[in-house]
Protein backbone atom coordinates (compact mmCIF):
# COMPACT_ATOMS: atom_id res chain seq x y z
CA UNK A 1 0.00 0.00 0.00
CA UNK A 2 1.54 3.02 -1.06
CA UNK A 3 1.45 6.68 0.89
CA UNK A 4 -1.54 7.79 -1.51
CA UNK A 5 -3.48 4.45 -0.63
CA UNK A 6 -2.76 5.10 2.83
CA UNK A 7 -3.97 8.12 3.01
CA UNK A 8 -7.28 7.77 1.09
CA UNK A 9 -7.79 5.24 3.68
CA UNK A 10 -6.98 7.24 6.99
CA UNK A 11 -9.48 9.98 5.32
CA UNK A 12 -12.01 7.11 5.11
CA UNK A 13 -11.60 6.62 9.50
CA UNK A 14 -10.28 3.01 7.91
CA UNK A 15 -8.93 1.98 11.35
CA UNK A 16 -6.61 -0.82 9.74
CA UNK A 17 -4.94 1.99 7.75
CA UNK A 18 -3.97 3.92 10.24
CA UNK A 19 -2.95 1.40 12.47
CA UNK A 20 -0.42 0.75 8.95
CA UNK A 21 0.50 4.13 9.53
CA UNK A 22 0.83 4.15 13.18
CA UNK A 23 3.49 0.60 13.00
CA UNK A 24 5.42 2.14 10.07
CA UNK A 25 5.95 5.74 11.84
CA UNK A 26 5.25 5.61 15.47
CA UNK A 27 8.64 4.50 17.27
CA UNK A 28 10.54 6.72 14.79
CA UNK A 29 8.43 10.05 15.76
CA UNK A 30 8.87 8.34 19.17
CA UNK A 31 12.67 8.47 18.95
CA UNK A 32 12.57 11.77 16.95
CA UNK A 33 10.76 13.43 19.53
CA UNK A 34 12.40 12.14 22.66
CA UNK A 35 15.94 13.58 21.01
CA UNK A 36 13.93 16.82 20.64
CA UNK A 37 12.07 16.99 23.50
CA UNK A 38 14.33 15.64 25.54
CA UNK A 39 11.83 13.68 27.96
CA UNK A 40 10.03 10.08 27.27
CA UNK A 41 7.32 10.88 28.46
CA UNK A 42 6.84 14.60 26.74
CA UNK A 43 7.44 12.62 23.75
CA UNK A 44 5.03 9.89 24.10
CA UNK A 45 2.42 12.77 24.79
CA UNK A 46 3.43 15.28 21.76
CA UNK A 47 3.69 11.41 19.54
CA UNK A 48 0.22 10.92 20.67
CA UNK A 49 -1.19 14.13 20.51
CA UNK A 50 0.55 13.97 16.46
CA UNK A 51 -1.07 10.94 15.31
CA UNK A 52 -4.75 11.86 17.13
CA UNK A 53 -4.79 15.01 15.36
CA UNK A 54 -3.55 13.06 11.74
CA UNK A 55 -6.39 10.66 12.74
CA UNK A 56 -9.58 13.13 13.90
CA UNK A 57 -8.49 15.68 10.87
CA UNK A 58 -6.47 14.12 8.30
CA UNK A 59 -6.52 16.97 5.78
CA UNK A 60 -3.03 18.14 5.88
CA UNK A 61 -0.91 15.72 3.51
CA UNK A 62 -0.06 16.42 -0.05
CA UNK A 63 1.75 13.31 -1.81
CA UNK A 64 3.16 15.95 -4.32
CA UNK A 65 5.30 17.57 -1.77
CA UNK A 66 6.61 14.23 -0.04
CA UNK A 67 6.09 10.96 1.69
CA UNK A 68 3.74 10.33 4.45
CA UNK A 69 5.91 9.56 7.30
CA UNK A 70 7.96 12.95 6.30
CA UNK A 71 4.55 14.51 6.59
CA UNK A 72 4.16 12.47 9.99
CA UNK A 73 7.43 13.50 11.19
CA UNK A 74 6.94 17.11 10.32
CA UNK A 75 3.64 17.94 12.24
CA UNK A 76 5.35 16.06 15.25
CA UNK A 77 7.94 18.63 14.91
CA UNK A 78 5.54 21.57 14.72
CA UNK A 79 3.94 19.80 17.93
CA UNK A 80 6.85 19.45 19.41
CA UNK A 81 7.95 23.05 18.76
CA UNK A 82 4.52 24.23 20.47
CA UNK A 83 5.35 21.93 23.33
CA UNK A 84 8.49 23.70 23.69
CA UNK A 85 6.90 26.74 23.71
CA UNK A 86 4.37 25.59 26.35
CA UNK A 87 6.81 25.01 29.01
CA UNK A 88 8.09 27.35 31.56
CA UNK A 89 11.79 28.34 31.72
CA UNK A 90 12.41 26.29 34.99
CA UNK A 91 10.63 23.13 33.65
CA UNK A 92 13.08 22.68 31.14
CA UNK A 93 13.90 18.78 31.02
CA UNK A 94 17.14 17.47 31.11
CA UNK A 95 18.01 14.60 28.63
CA UNK A 96 17.15 11.55 30.24
CA UNK A 97 20.51 8.93 29.82
CA UNK A 98 20.50 6.59 27.11
CA UNK A 99 20.80 2.53 29.42
CA UNK A 100 22.83 0.31 27.81
CA UNK A 101 25.86 -1.66 27.27
CA UNK A 102 28.61 1.38 26.44
CA UNK A 103 32.46 1.20 25.41
CA UNK A 104 34.28 4.11 26.24
CA UNK A 105 34.06 5.07 22.56
CA UNK A 106 30.64 4.66 22.16
CA UNK A 107 29.32 6.10 25.50
CA UNK A 108 31.81 9.59 23.99
CA UNK A 109 29.88 9.77 21.22
CA UNK A 110 26.25 9.05 23.22
CA UNK A 111 27.35 12.00 26.01
CA UNK A 112 28.37 14.57 22.98
CA UNK A 113 24.89 13.96 21.16
CA UNK A 114 23.55 15.26 24.07
CA UNK A 115 25.90 18.17 24.61
CA UNK A 116 24.59 18.95 20.48
CA UNK A 117 22.06 21.94 20.58
CA UNK A 118 18.21 20.30 20.05
CA UNK A 119 18.53 21.49 16.82
CA UNK A 120 21.70 19.96 15.35
CA UNK A 121 20.89 16.84 17.62
CA UNK A 122 17.57 16.04 15.95
CA UNK A 123 18.63 17.24 12.58
CA UNK A 124 21.85 14.45 12.97
CA UNK A 125 18.70 11.69 14.88
CA UNK A 126 16.64 12.38 11.32
CA UNK A 127 19.46 11.61 8.98
CA UNK A 128 21.45 8.65 10.55
CA UNK A 129 18.88 7.07 12.68
CA UNK A 130 15.61 7.72 10.60
CA UNK A 131 17.69 7.72 7.63
CA UNK A 132 15.96 10.71 5.85
CA UNK A 133 16.59 11.82 2.63
CA UNK A 134 17.89 15.55 1.89
CA UNK A 135 14.32 15.78 0.33
CA UNK A 136 12.44 14.90 3.45
CA UNK A 137 14.74 16.72 5.87
CA UNK A 138 13.84 20.18 4.12
CA UNK A 139 10.18 19.37 4.23
CA UNK A 140 9.89 18.02 7.59
CA UNK A 141 12.23 21.10 8.92
CA UNK A 142 10.87 23.45 6.57
CA UNK A 143 14.41 24.70 5.08
CA UNK A 144 15.95 24.48 1.75
CA UNK A 145 17.59 21.10 0.46
CA UNK A 146 20.93 23.20 0.24
CA UNK A 147 20.49 24.43 4.02
CA UNK A 148 19.94 20.91 5.18
CA UNK A 149 23.60 19.76 3.82
CA UNK A 150 25.57 22.56 5.63
CA UNK A 151 23.75 21.93 8.56
CA UNK A 152 24.05 18.59 8.73
CA UNK A 153 27.84 19.15 7.87
CA UNK A 154 28.16 21.47 11.35
CA UNK A 155 26.36 19.17 13.23
CA UNK A 156 28.63 16.46 12.51
CA UNK A 157 31.82 18.79 13.31
CA UNK A 158 30.28 19.90 15.81
CA UNK A 159 29.83 16.46 17.58
CA UNK A 160 33.06 15.67 16.56
CA UNK A 161 34.72 18.41 18.20
CA UNK A 162 32.95 17.41 21.35
CA UNK A 163 33.48 14.25 20.92
CA UNK A 164 37.69 14.75 20.50
CA UNK A 165 37.42 17.20 23.64
CA UNK A 166 35.58 14.60 25.48
CA UNK A 167 38.13 11.77 24.54
CA UNK A 168 41.12 13.89 25.52
CA UNK A 169 39.85 14.95 28.95
CA UNK A 170 39.29 11.13 29.24
CA UNK A 171 42.68 9.81 27.97
CA UNK A 172 44.04 12.62 30.27
CA UNK A 173 43.08 11.11 33.12
CA UNK B 1 41.28 21.53 -2.83
CA UNK B 2 42.77 21.16 0.61
CA UNK B 3 40.64 19.79 3.74
CA UNK B 4 39.03 23.10 4.80
CA UNK B 5 36.95 23.08 1.49
CA UNK B 6 36.24 19.35 1.48
CA UNK B 7 34.92 19.29 4.92
CA UNK B 8 31.13 19.69 4.11
CA UNK B 9 31.83 16.91 1.06
CA UNK B 10 33.22 14.44 3.60
CA UNK B 11 29.83 14.83 5.57
CA UNK B 12 27.87 14.63 2.41
CA UNK B 13 29.55 11.11 1.60
CA UNK B 14 27.87 9.87 4.39
CA UNK B 15 25.05 10.60 3.51
CA UNK B 16 25.07 9.34 0.11
CA UNK B 17 25.38 12.39 -1.69
CA UNK B 18 27.35 12.52 -5.02
CA UNK B 19 30.35 15.15 -4.47
CA UNK B 20 32.60 17.15 -7.32
CA UNK B 21 35.51 15.20 -8.49
CA UNK B 22 38.10 16.90 -7.01
CA UNK B 23 37.03 16.70 -3.42
CA UNK B 24 36.63 12.93 -3.92
CA UNK B 25 40.28 12.74 -5.17
CA UNK B 26 41.72 14.96 -1.91
CA UNK B 27 39.28 12.75 0.25
CA UNK B 28 41.09 9.47 -1.48
CA UNK B 29 44.74 10.85 -0.80
CA UNK B 30 44.37 12.72 2.24
CA UNK B 31 44.59 10.63 5.30
CA UNK B 32 42.63 13.64 8.00
CA UNK B 33 40.24 13.47 5.51
CA UNK B 34 39.83 10.01 5.62
CA UNK B 35 39.86 9.70 9.32
CA UNK B 36 37.08 11.95 9.84
CA UNK B 37 35.07 10.31 6.87
CA UNK B 38 35.71 7.35 8.96
CA UNK B 39 34.75 9.05 11.95
CA UNK B 40 31.55 10.29 10.84
CA UNK B 41 30.61 6.97 10.08
CA UNK B 42 31.59 5.88 13.28
CA UNK B 43 29.49 8.77 14.90
CA UNK B 44 26.26 7.69 12.52
CA UNK B 45 26.56 4.06 13.63
CA UNK B 46 26.49 4.82 17.68
CA UNK B 47 23.51 7.09 16.79
CA UNK B 48 21.76 4.02 15.09
CA UNK B 49 22.94 1.51 18.30
CA UNK B 50 21.32 3.76 20.31
CA UNK B 51 18.38 4.10 18.98
CA UNK B 52 18.40 0.37 18.83
CA UNK B 53 18.42 0.18 22.37
CA UNK B 54 15.79 3.20 22.84
CA UNK B 55 13.72 1.28 20.71
CA UNK B 56 13.28 -1.93 23.42
CA UNK B 57 11.30 0.20 25.07
CA UNK B 58 7.60 -0.54 24.09
CA UNK B 59 5.72 1.89 22.12
CA UNK B 60 1.93 2.23 23.65
CA UNK B 61 -0.21 0.15 21.59
CA UNK B 62 -3.06 2.84 20.92
CA UNK B 63 -6.41 0.96 19.01
CA UNK B 64 -7.68 3.17 16.29
CA UNK B 65 -11.20 1.27 15.67
CA UNK B 66 -13.54 3.69 14.08
CA UNK B 67 -16.03 4.59 16.34
CA UNK B 68 -19.94 4.99 15.82
CA UNK B 69 -20.99 8.43 17.34
CA UNK B 70 -24.13 8.13 18.80
CA UNK B 71 -25.90 11.38 18.67
CA UNK B 72 -26.70 12.42 22.61
CA UNK B 73 -29.95 13.81 22.67
CA UNK B 74 -30.12 17.49 24.01
CA UNK B 75 -31.04 16.77 28.00
CA UNK B 76 -28.07 14.16 28.40
CA UNK B 77 -26.26 16.83 26.88
CA UNK B 78 -27.26 19.28 29.08
CA UNK B 79 -27.22 17.13 32.36
CA UNK B 80 -23.29 16.08 31.09
CA UNK B 81 -20.23 17.83 32.90
CA UNK B 82 -17.94 20.00 30.81
CA UNK B 83 -14.42 21.37 31.52
CA UNK B 84 -13.53 25.26 31.37
CA UNK B 85 -10.62 26.69 32.03
CA UNK B 86 -10.99 29.58 34.77
CA UNK B 87 -10.09 32.68 32.87
CA UNK B 88 -13.14 31.38 30.49
CA UNK B 89 -15.65 30.98 33.40
CA UNK B 90 -14.32 34.63 35.40
CA UNK B 91 -14.99 36.34 31.47
CA UNK B 92 -18.17 34.92 31.27
CA UNK B 93 -18.97 36.15 34.73
CA UNK B 94 -17.91 39.25 34.08
CA UNK B 95 -19.82 39.20 30.93
CA UNK B 96 -23.10 38.02 32.73
CA UNK B 97 -22.47 41.15 35.10
CA UNK B 98 -21.94 43.56 32.57
CA UNK B 99 -25.07 42.67 30.23
CA UNK B 100 -27.52 42.33 33.26
CA UNK B 101 -26.19 45.66 34.43
CA UNK B 102 -26.67 46.93 30.97
CA UNK B 103 -30.37 46.09 30.60
CA UNK B 104 -31.07 46.62 34.31
CA UNK B 105 -29.32 50.07 33.13
CA UNK B 106 -31.53 50.39 30.09
CA UNK B 107 -34.85 49.59 31.89
CA UNK B 108 -34.12 52.06 34.23
CA UNK B 109 -33.46 54.57 31.85
CA UNK B 110 -36.66 53.83 30.08
CA UNK B 111 -38.79 53.75 32.95
CA UNK B 112 -37.41 57.14 34.08
CA UNK B 113 -38.12 58.50 30.98
CA UNK B 114 -41.80 56.72 30.67
CA UNK B 115 -42.24 59.43 33.84
CA UNK B 116 -40.85 62.28 32.74
CA UNK B 117 -43.33 63.81 30.09
CA UNK B 118 -47.06 62.94 29.62
CA UNK B 119 -48.53 63.58 26.35
CA UNK B 120 -52.47 64.56 26.66
CA UNK B 121 -54.56 65.11 23.68
CA UNK B 122 -57.86 66.48 23.61
CA UNK B 123 -60.61 66.12 21.47
CA UNK B 124 -63.49 68.80 21.03
CA UNK B 125 -66.70 67.96 20.14
CA UNK B 126 -66.55 71.48 18.55
CA UNK B 127 -64.27 70.81 16.11
CA UNK B 128 -62.85 67.35 16.20
CA UNK B 129 -59.46 68.34 15.68
CA UNK B 130 -56.97 67.33 18.46
CA UNK B 131 -54.76 69.73 20.46
CA UNK B 132 -51.97 68.14 22.39
CA UNK B 133 -49.83 69.30 25.24
CA UNK B 134 -47.31 67.74 27.00
CA UNK B 135 -46.42 68.06 30.71
CA UNK B 136 -43.85 66.79 33.01
CA UNK B 137 -45.62 63.35 34.42
CA UNK B 138 -43.79 63.98 38.00
CA UNK B 139 -46.20 65.09 40.53
CA UNK B 140 -43.73 67.16 42.49
CA UNK B 141 -42.37 69.12 39.79
CA UNK B 142 -43.60 72.47 39.45
CA UNK B 143 -44.29 72.38 35.61
CA UNK B 144 -47.02 69.57 36.10
CA UNK B 145 -49.62 71.53 34.93
CA UNK B 146 -51.33 71.87 31.09
CA UNK B 147 -53.54 75.24 30.53
CA UNK B 148 -55.58 74.73 27.22
CA UNK B 149 -57.56 78.12 26.10
CA UNK B 150 -59.64 77.15 22.89
CA UNK B 151 -61.27 80.22 21.28
CA UNK B 152 -63.53 79.70 18.89
CA UNK B 153 -66.86 82.07 17.85
CA UNK B 154 -69.14 79.86 19.24
CA UNK B 155 -67.46 80.19 22.67
CA UNK B 156 -64.42 79.68 25.00
CA UNK B 157 -62.88 76.37 26.24
CA UNK B 158 -60.97 76.39 29.00
CA UNK B 159 -59.03 73.14 30.29
CA UNK B 160 -56.62 72.51 32.80
CA UNK B 161 -54.71 69.60 34.04
CA UNK B 162 -52.82 68.76 36.50
CA UNK B 163 -50.83 65.78 37.90
CA UNK B 164 -51.71 64.21 41.22
CA UNK B 165 -50.05 61.00 41.66
CA UNK B 166 -47.88 58.99 39.55
CA UNK B 167 -47.31 55.56 39.32
CA UNK B 168 -45.25 53.67 36.56
CA UNK B 169 -47.34 54.12 33.94
CA UNK B 170 -50.67 55.50 35.51
CA UNK B 171 -51.55 58.78 36.11
CA UNK B 172 -53.97 60.48 38.45
CA UNK B 173 -55.10 63.56 36.50
CA UNK B 174 -57.22 66.44 38.02
CA UNK B 175 -59.25 68.25 34.93
CA UNK B 176 -60.72 71.31 35.46
CA UNK B 177 -62.93 72.48 31.79
CA UNK B 178 -65.24 74.70 31.49
CA UNK B 179 -67.30 76.24 27.94
CA UNK B 180 -68.46 79.68 28.15
CA UNK B 181 -70.79 80.29 24.76
CA UNK B 182 -70.60 83.40 23.36
CA UNK B 183 -67.58 84.38 24.84
CA UNK B 184 -65.29 83.75 21.92
CA UNK B 185 -63.42 86.67 21.72
CA UNK B 186 -63.01 86.84 25.47
CA UNK B 187 -59.80 87.93 26.55
CA UNK B 188 -57.99 85.25 29.01
CA UNK B 189 -55.39 85.69 31.50
CA UNK B 190 -53.28 82.46 31.81
CA UNK B 191 -53.58 82.78 35.54
CA UNK B 192 -54.59 79.77 38.06
CA UNK B 193 -57.21 82.10 39.33
CA UNK B 194 -58.97 81.78 35.82
CA UNK B 195 -59.85 77.80 37.03
CA UNK B 196 -60.02 78.64 40.61
CA UNK B 197 -64.33 78.33 40.72
CA UNK B 198 -63.95 75.36 38.64
CA UNK B 199 -64.39 71.92 39.86
CA UNK B 200 -61.68 69.63 39.58
CA UNK B 201 -62.31 65.96 38.12
CA UNK B 202 -60.25 63.28 38.86
CA UNK B 203 -59.37 60.70 36.18
CA UNK B 204 -57.14 57.68 36.35
CA UNK B 205 -55.34 57.26 32.80
CA UNK B 206 -53.12 54.73 31.92
CA UNK B 207 -51.24 55.17 28.79
CA UNK B 208 -52.25 54.67 25.52
CA UNK B 209 -56.25 54.70 27.18
CA UNK B 210 -58.87 57.15 26.52
CA UNK B 211 -61.69 58.64 28.43
CA UNK B 212 -64.13 61.35 28.58
CA UNK B 213 -65.34 64.37 30.56
CA UNK B 214 -68.55 65.66 29.83
CA UNK B 215 -68.27 69.73 29.78
CA UNK B 216 -71.28 71.56 30.68
CA UNK B 217 -73.00 73.42 27.24
CA UNK B 218 -70.00 71.55 25.36
CA UNK B 219 -70.75 67.87 25.33
CA UNK B 220 -68.30 64.98 25.74
CA UNK B 221 -64.12 66.05 25.59
CA UNK B 222 -62.23 62.66 25.14
CA UNK B 223 -58.89 62.58 26.74
CA UNK B 224 -55.99 60.34 26.06
CA UNK B 225 -52.74 59.90 28.12
CA UNK B 226 -49.35 58.59 26.60
CA UNK B 227 -45.67 58.72 28.23
CA UNK B 228 -43.09 59.66 27.00
CA UNK B 229 -39.57 58.75 27.26
CA UNK B 230 -37.71 61.63 25.87
CA UNK B 231 -38.35 65.51 25.92
CA UNK B 232 -40.27 66.69 22.70
CA UNK B 233 -38.55 69.60 20.64
CA UNK B 234 -42.25 71.14 20.60
CA UNK B 235 -44.59 70.92 23.52
CA UNK B 236 -47.41 71.27 21.53
CA UNK B 237 -46.79 69.66 18.87
CA UNK B 238 -44.95 65.91 20.43
CA UNK B 239 -44.06 64.18 16.88
CA UNK B 240 -42.13 66.77 15.74
CA UNK B 241 -38.77 66.84 14.70
CA UNK B 242 -35.59 68.78 15.28
CA UNK B 243 -35.61 69.65 11.69
CA UNK B 244 -38.13 71.71 10.01
CA UNK B 245 -39.75 70.59 7.07
CA UNK B 246 -39.23 72.74 3.65
CA UNK B 247 -42.23 74.92 4.25
CA UNK B 248 -42.19 75.28 7.83
CA UNK B 249 -40.86 78.41 9.81
CA UNK B 250 -40.75 77.93 12.98
CA UNK B 251 -39.45 80.23 16.38
CA UNK B 252 -39.30 79.07 19.68
CA UNK B 253 -37.92 81.13 22.32
CA UNK B 254 -36.13 83.35 20.53
CA UNK B 255 -33.78 85.62 21.64
CA UNK B 256 -32.54 89.09 19.61
CA UNK B 257 -28.81 90.63 20.33
CA UNK B 258 -27.55 93.23 19.34
CA UNK B 259 -23.86 93.60 19.20
CA UNK B 260 -23.08 91.90 22.57
CA UNK B 261 -26.61 93.27 24.03
CA UNK B 262 -29.71 91.17 24.68
CA UNK B 263 -32.33 93.83 23.78
CA UNK B 264 -35.83 91.08 23.20
CA UNK B 265 -36.21 87.60 24.85
CA UNK B 266 -39.25 86.51 23.93
CA UNK B 267 -39.68 83.46 26.57
CA UNK B 268 -40.04 79.77 26.08
CA UNK B 269 -42.96 80.17 23.94
CA UNK B 270 -43.30 78.93 20.28
CA UNK B 271 -45.01 79.93 16.56
CA UNK B 272 -44.64 78.35 13.73
CA UNK B 273 -46.15 78.34 10.30
CA UNK B 274 -46.40 74.78 8.52
CA UNK B 275 -47.10 76.75 4.76
CA UNK B 276 -47.22 80.25 4.48
CA UNK B 277 -44.81 81.51 1.57
CA UNK B 278 -44.82 84.39 3.05
CA UNK B 279 -44.51 83.48 6.97
CA UNK B 280 -42.79 86.09 9.10
CA UNK B 281 -41.86 86.54 12.78
CA UNK B 282 -42.97 89.62 14.33
CA UNK B 283 -40.48 89.98 17.63
CA UNK B 284 -41.29 93.02 19.87
CA UNK B 285 -39.40 93.79 22.49
CA UNK B 286 -40.41 97.44 25.08
CA UNK B 287 -38.49 100.31 24.29
CA UNK B 288 -37.15 98.54 20.77
CA UNK B 289 -40.36 98.51 18.62
CA UNK B 290 -40.82 95.56 16.62
CA UNK B 291 -38.93 93.67 14.03
CA UNK B 292 -40.12 91.80 11.42
CA UNK B 293 -38.25 88.91 9.63
CA UNK B 294 -39.52 87.39 6.58
CA UNK B 295 -39.32 84.15 4.31
CA UNK B 296 -39.60 86.90 1.53
CA UNK B 297 -38.23 90.04 0.65
CA UNK B 298 -40.34 93.09 1.02
CA UNK B 299 -39.96 97.10 1.33
CA UNK B 300 -37.24 98.52 3.57
CA UNK B 301 -35.78 94.83 4.55
CA UNK B 302 -32.38 93.40 4.82
CA UNK B 303 -30.57 90.17 4.14
CA UNK B 304 -30.48 88.03 6.79
CA UNK B 305 -28.47 84.42 7.07
CA UNK B 306 -30.20 81.35 8.26
CA UNK B 307 -27.66 78.68 10.16
CA UNK B 308 -29.60 76.21 11.91
CA UNK B 309 -31.51 78.26 15.07
CA UNK B 310 -29.54 81.71 14.60
CA UNK B 311 -30.16 84.21 12.16
CA UNK B 312 -27.19 86.69 11.74
CA UNK B 313 -28.45 90.56 9.85
CA UNK B 314 -26.63 94.05 9.87
CA UNK B 315 -28.92 96.72 10.59
CA UNK B 316 -28.50 100.55 11.63
CA UNK B 317 -25.02 100.37 11.97
CA UNK B 318 -25.11 97.41 14.46
CA UNK B 319 -24.84 93.39 13.75
CA UNK B 320 -27.64 91.31 15.03
CA UNK B 321 -28.13 87.98 16.10
CA UNK B 322 -31.84 86.03 16.44
CA UNK B 323 -30.62 83.22 18.35
CA UNK B 324 -34.04 80.54 18.69
CA UNK B 325 -33.77 76.79 20.49
CA UNK B 326 -33.92 74.97 16.98
CA UNK B 327 -33.57 75.19 13.48
CA UNK B 328 -35.90 78.16 12.46
CA UNK B 329 -36.01 77.23 8.45
CA UNK B 330 -34.78 75.24 5.39
CA UNK B 331 -33.73 78.35 3.74
CA UNK B 332 -30.73 79.93 3.70
CA UNK B 333 -31.55 83.85 3.32
CA UNK B 334 -34.50 85.41 5.37
CA UNK B 335 -35.19 89.46 5.41
CA UNK B 336 -35.44 91.54 8.45
CA UNK B 337 -37.00 95.25 9.16
CA UNK B 338 -36.70 97.30 12.18
CA UNK B 339 -39.33 99.42 13.12
CA UNK B 340 -38.65 101.00 16.25
CA UNK B 341 -41.32 102.95 16.67
CA UNK B 342 -44.25 99.85 16.78
CA UNK B 343 -46.20 99.66 19.50
CA UNK B 344 -48.90 96.56 20.03
CA UNK B 345 -51.60 99.01 22.16
CA UNK B 346 -51.97 101.05 18.35
CA UNK B 347 -52.16 97.71 16.32
CA UNK B 348 -52.78 94.51 18.00
CA UNK B 349 -56.80 93.60 18.14
CA UNK B 350 -56.70 91.26 20.66
CA UNK B 351 -56.23 92.89 24.31
CA UNK B 352 -53.79 90.51 25.98
CA UNK B 353 -51.51 90.76 22.52
CA UNK B 354 -52.03 94.77 23.08
CA UNK B 355 -49.23 95.30 26.07
CA UNK B 356 -46.42 97.39 25.52
CA UNK B 357 -44.66 96.85 28.51
CA UNK B 358 -43.63 93.31 27.43
CA UNK B 359 -41.80 91.18 25.10
CA UNK B 360 -43.85 89.29 22.56
CA UNK B 361 -43.66 87.39 19.39
CA UNK B 362 -45.56 85.51 17.28
CA UNK B 363 -45.34 84.19 13.17
CA UNK B 364 -48.33 85.25 10.56
CA UNK B 365 -47.94 85.40 7.39
CA UNK B 366 -46.37 89.57 6.41
CA UNK B 367 -49.85 90.46 4.90
CA UNK B 368 -51.77 90.26 8.21
CA UNK B 369 -48.87 91.53 10.20
CA UNK B 370 -48.13 94.48 7.93
CA UNK B 371 -52.34 95.47 8.51
CA UNK B 372 -52.68 98.47 10.64
CA UNK B 373 -55.31 96.40 12.74
CA UNK B 374 -53.31 92.78 13.47
CA UNK B 375 -56.15 90.32 14.34
CA UNK B 376 -55.46 86.76 15.12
Amino acid sequence: MDDRQLWEGIRRKDASAFDALYRSCGAGLLGFLNQFLGNRQAAEDVAQETFAAIWQHPNGFDPQRGTLRSYVFGAGRKRAAEWWRRQKPQSHFTTEPVEGCKSETQSLIGNAFEKLPVEQRTLLWLREVEGQSYAELAEILEIPEGTVRSRLFAARKALRQIWHTARNIWEGS
Amino acid sequence: MNCEQVEEYISALCDGQRIPQVAAEHIGTCKRCQSELSEYATIGAELRRLASIDEGVPVAQVGWNKETVRKADWWQKGLATMNIPRLAFGAMLIAIIALSSGLVMVRARAGAGAARFLELEYKLPLTGAPAICVMEADASKNDKSCDFVSHRREGLFLMNTRVIANSGDRAELGLRAKYIPGAGETEVNYTEALFKDIPEEVLLMESGAKQEIQVTGLGAVEVEAKYLDHIPPLFFRPQETLDPNPKEFRIVAPVLVRDNEVVVNGGDGSSISTGSPDATLMLYGPGEGRYLVSLIPFDGAVEGSVHLGQITFSLEGHHYLLLTSMPITVLEHVWVKHEPDFRPSERMVRPSDARDDRPMFLVRSLSKLEEQRIEH
